[in-house]
C-alpha cells in the first residue's frame, strides 16, 4: 500500500526541480560566497594571510617597486570566511556570488597593491602607510617618531633610549 | 573496575572523563585483556614519534569504558633507541588496524602481530621510509619503488569478484575482493586507504591550531562538522578551555542537523540500492529542507565552518530560529510520511531481514560503533555515555535493536532520525543567552587531549598533542568507518552476491567511493561489466551483459 500512497504524494507535490541556471537561485543573507577585497579599505596588515587555512591569501612585499601585494587566489579558497572574521578594518567580505567557473585563469586572482613607507633612517621599505596610520592611533604621541623606523632601526633606537635613560 | 586493572601502572592523568596510564610493555597484554573483560572496547590507537622530546616512540591505545563513562588511554613507550613494542592484537582483535597503521607510518615494530602487513602505505612505497616521523619533511616526494611480486594463487572452484574503485572523491574508498561460489559469497577481503591524504602530516607541519578545524571538517564529505567539533574538543580538553554555554548548544544543533542530513541521505541510498528509486527521490527531497537550514545558519549547505577552538563562529538569532523551526516541521512531517511508507513495504523488508548478520560478540571484539553496534544489540552512544556539547541537558533515547541484520541498522537510523528532530527543537528552545566564543586561553606545550563525538556513523575520536607556537605536535583523527569496515567481511560471508551492495552500504561508509566495480569471470578472465556497482550486478544477474 505504501507505494500507492507515495505516488499520490508525488502527484500532489509536482515538480521540485529548480529552473537554474535559466532562472536565478536565491541564497540566504549570510551566504559564504566569493570573497572580495576592498582595495580602498585594505591596510595590508596580513591578518587574513595568517588566518587563511588553505593559504589562498598571500601577503608579501615587492621591495623593488616599493609596494605590498595582497594576493587572493580563488582557486585555493575554501570559503570559510576566516579572513572576514579577522580583518581589523572590514576590507575583505564574502559576497553572495557563487558562480565562479571561468575559462580565464586571471578571473580567479585578486591583487591589491599598497604603497610602502621607507625607513627614515636606513631607507628600507617596511610597512604600508595605511597600516602605520592605523597603528599610530594606539601609540602615545611621544613614541610616534618610532613608527617611521623599520623594525631593526626601531630596535636600535629603543635600546639607545634604554641605554641613556631618556629620549635623545 | 578500571582502576583495579590499572593497579601498579603510573597514572599520568585521572579525572572524571579520562584516565591516562603509562604501562610497561611486559604488562601491556595483560592490562589490555583486563580492560576488555571489564567491558571496555578498543576505540583507537595512535603512534607518536616522541624522539624530539624523550628519544622514544610511543603508542597510545584508547579504550572506551561506557559503563564507567570514561576513556582509558594506555601509553606504551619503546625503550630508548629501540623500535619494538608488544602487539595487543592477539588479545584484542580491534587493535589490529591501529597497530598496522603505526607500523606503516612510524616504523614501530609490533611483536606478535598476527598480520604484520602494510595497511595504509601503497605497495610501491619504498621500504624503510616512515612518513609520520618528525624527520620526514611533509613536502618530500619519493620515486615509486618496485612493488613486491607474488600474488595468491586462484582457487579453481571459486570466482573472484573484485569490488572496488580507485575513485578519489571521499574519505574511504573501499576495495573488496569477494570470493564467490555460485551465487554465495564464501569470503571477502578488504584493501583500502587508496586516497590517504596525509592530513595529519599537513596539520602538524604547515597549519596553525585554529586552521586545523577547517581541515578536519574536510575529512568527510558528509559528516565533517562532527570531526571539527571533535578536534576542537580535543584541544579544549588539552588546554582546559571553557566553552560558553550558548556555543555548546549551537554545536549540538549543528551536529544534529548533520545527523539528519546524513541519515536521510543514507535512507535514500539504501532505497536506491534496493531498487526503490521513488523512495530515494522522496527522501532526498525531504533532505533538502535540512540542507536549507544549514545554509541559513552557517552560510553553506555542507561545510558549516562553525567550529573554532573555544566556541563557535556564528549565532542563531531569534529571526533565524523561527525560520529553522518552520523548515524543521516541514522536514519532519515529510520524512515521517515517506519513511513510514517505506518501512511498511514487504518487498524492501525481505531484502533486508537476516541479511548481513553481525553477531554481537564479534562486533564487540572488533569494536564496531554507532548504528552498526546498536543494531547488533550493543548499547553504546557517545552522546549519552560521554556527554559533550549540550547533550547532557537534552532528553533523548538511544534505540537498540537485537536483529543484527541490515533491517535493524535501518530501524536504528529510523528511530535516531526522529530523536534528532526532537533534540534540535529542545536545544533551540533552551538555548541560553551569552557569549559565543572564549578567546582567553593559553595552549600548553606537549599535552595530550582527547575529543570524542558521536558522528552519524558512530564514535569519532580525535587525539591531539599540543605544542607551543600555535601548533599541534600530533593530531590523530579516527573516523567511525575505520572501526566498522573490518566487520564487513564477516557480514558478507554466506550472503548472495546481489546483497553485497546493501550490506556494504548498511554500515554507511562514504558510498560514492564504492561505486565503480568490474565483475570478472575467473575462468576466462573476461570483464563482464565495468561501471556502477548496482547496475553491474543487475545486468550480470539478468544475463544481459
Amino acid at each position: 500500500m505504501g507505494r500507492l500512497k507515495l505516488i499520490s504524494k508525488a502527484l500532489s507535490i509536482g515538480k521540485v526541480t529548480e529552473k537554474y541556471p535559466f532562472a536565478p537561485i536565491e541564497v540566504p543573507e549570510d551566504y559564504r560566497g566569493k570573497p572580495v577585497i576592498d582595495g580602498e579599505k585594505c591596510i595590508g596588515c596580513g591578518a587574513c594571510a595568517n588566518a587563511c587555512p588553505p593559504q589562498a591569501i598571500q601577503v608579501y612585499d615587492d621591495v623593488e617597486r616599493g609596494v605590498r601585494v595582497v594576493h587572493l587566489f580563488l582557486g585555493r579558497c575554501i570559503f570559510c570566511a576566516r579572513c572576514q572574521d579577522v580583518c581589523p578594518v572590514g576590507a575583505i567580505k564574502l559576497t553572495k556570488e557563487f558562480e565562479l567557473a571561468t575559462p580565464d585563469h586571471d578571473d580567479l586572482h585578486q591583487v591589491v597593491e599598497l604603497k610602502l613607507v621607507r625607513c627614515s633612517k636606513c631607507g628600507k621599505p617596511f610597512d604600508t602607510y595605511r597600516h602605520l596610520i592605523q597603528v599610530a592611533e594606539n601609540v602615545p604621541p611621544w613614541e610616534r617618531e618610532l613608527l617611521l623606523l623599520c623594525p631593526e632601526c626601531r630596535m636600535e633606537k629603543t635600546s639607545e633610549w634604554r641605554l641613556w635613560g631618556c629620549r635623545k | 573496575m578500571v582502576v583495579e586493572v590499572l593497579k601498579g601502572c603510573k597514572i599520568l592523568r585521572h579525572d572524571d572523563r579520562v584516565t591516562v596510564a603509562e604501562v610497561s610493555p611486559e604488562r601491556a597484554r595483560e592490562i589490555a585483556k583486563g580492560l576488555f573483560n571489564a567491558g571496555c572496547y578498543y576505540s583507537c590507537g595512535m603512534g607518536v614519534d616522541e624522539r624530539p622530546v624523550n628519544m622514544r616512540f610511543a603508542m597510545y591505545h584508547v579504550f572506551n569504558c561506557e559503563a564507567e563513562r570514561r576513556h582509558v588511554i594506555l601509553k606504551l613507550t619503546t625503550p630508548t633507541n629501540e623500535l619494538t613494542l608488544p602487539s595487543i592484537t592477539p588479545v584484542i582483535e580491534g587493535a589490529s588496524w591501529s597497530e598496522r597503521e603505526a607500523m606503516d607510518m612510524l616504523g614501530i615494530i609490533f611483536d606478535g602481530h598476527p598480520e604484520p602487513e602494510r595497511l595504509i602505505l601503497p605497495e610501491d612505497w619504498p621500504e624503510g621510509v616512515y612518513p609520520l616521523r618528525k624527520d620526514f619533511p611533509y613536502n618530500k616526494k619519493l620515486p615509486p619503488a618496485k612493488p613486491k611480486e607474488g600474488r595468491k594463487k586462484p582457487r579453481p572452484d571459486i570466482i573472484e569478484v573484485p569490488l572496488g574503485p580507485y575513485h578519489p572523491t571521499l574519505h574511504e574508498p573501499e576495495y573488496f575482493e569477494l570470493y564467490v561460489k555460485g551465487d554465495k559469497i564464501v569470503d571477502a577481503k578488504y584493501r583500502g586507504f587508496h586516497i590517504h591524504r596525509g592530513m595529519e602530516k599537513l596539520a602538524e607541519s604547515r597549519m596553525t591550531l585554529n586552521q586545523v578545524p577547517f581541515l578536519a571538517e574536510r575529512i568527510c564529505g558528509i559528516c565533517g562538522c562532527t570531526h571539527s567539533t571533535a578536534y576542537c574538543q580535543a584541544v579544549e580538553d588539552a588546554a582546559g578551555i571553557y566553552v560558553p554555554e550558548r556555543a555548546r548548544y549551537i554545536r549540538t544543533i549543528m551536529l544534529e542537523i548533520e545527523r539528519l542530513h546524513s541519515h536521510l541521505l543514507w535512507f535514500g541510498v539504501a532505497c536506491h540500492l534496493l531498487g526503490f528509486d521513488s523512495g530515494f527521490m522522496h527522501l532526498w527531497r525531504a533532505r533538502e529542507y535540512i540542507m536549507d537550514i544549514a545554509e541559513l545558519i552557517t552560510g553553506n549547505r555542507k561545510t558549516y565552518g562553525i567550529n573554532i577552538i573555544g566556541g563557535v563562529r556564528r549565532d542563531i538569532p531569534e529571526k533565524k530560529k523561527r525560520k529553522v523551526l518552520e523548515l524543521l516541521d516541514l522536514a519532519e512531517k515529510d520524512s515521517r510520511e515517506i519513511l513510514d511508507n517505506v518501512v511498511k513495504m514487504g518487498e524492501l523488508k525481505e531484502r533486508m531481514e537476516n541479511v548481513g548478520v553481525l553477531p554481537k560478540k564479534k562486533g564487540r571484539e572488533i569494536g564496531v560503533v554507532g548504528p552498526v553496534a546498536r543494531a547488533s544489540g550493543i548499547d553504546t552512544d557517545v552522546r549519552r555515555d560521554h556527554p559533550y556539547a549540550a547533550y547532557g541537558d537534552l532528553d533523548f533515547e538511544v534505540p537498540v535493536y537485537k536483529g543484527e541484520d541490515v533491517l535493524s541498522r535501518f530501524l536504528v537510523r529510523y528511530d535516531e532520525t526522529f530523536q534528532s528532530f526532537s533534540m534540535i527543537k529542545q536545544a533551540l528552545d533552551n538555548m541560553p543567552e551569552g557569549e559565543l566564543i572564549n578567546e582567553d586561553y593559553e595552549i600548553p606545550s606537549f599535552k595530550l587531549g582527547l575529543g570524542v563525538t558521536e558522528a552519524p556513523r558512530g564514535e569519532d575520536v580525535h587525539l591531539v598533542i599540543t605544542w607551543g607556537e600555535n601548533k599541534v605536535y600530533r593530531w590523530h583523527p579516527r573516523a567511525s568507518t575505520y572501526n566498522n569496515l573490518p566487520a564487513i567481511p564477516i557480514m558478507l560471508r554466506g550472503n548472495d552476491i546481489a546483497d553485497a551492495p546493501i550490506i556494504i552500504a548498511s554500515i554507511d561508509p562514504c558510498f560514492s567511493c564504492t561505486d565503480h566495480v568490474s565483475i570478472i569471470d575467473s575462468e576466462n578472465g573476461r570483464v563482464l561489466w565495468r561501471g556502477s556497482l548496482e547496475e553491474g550486478i543487475r545486468r550480470v544477474g539478468n544475463g544481459k551483459a
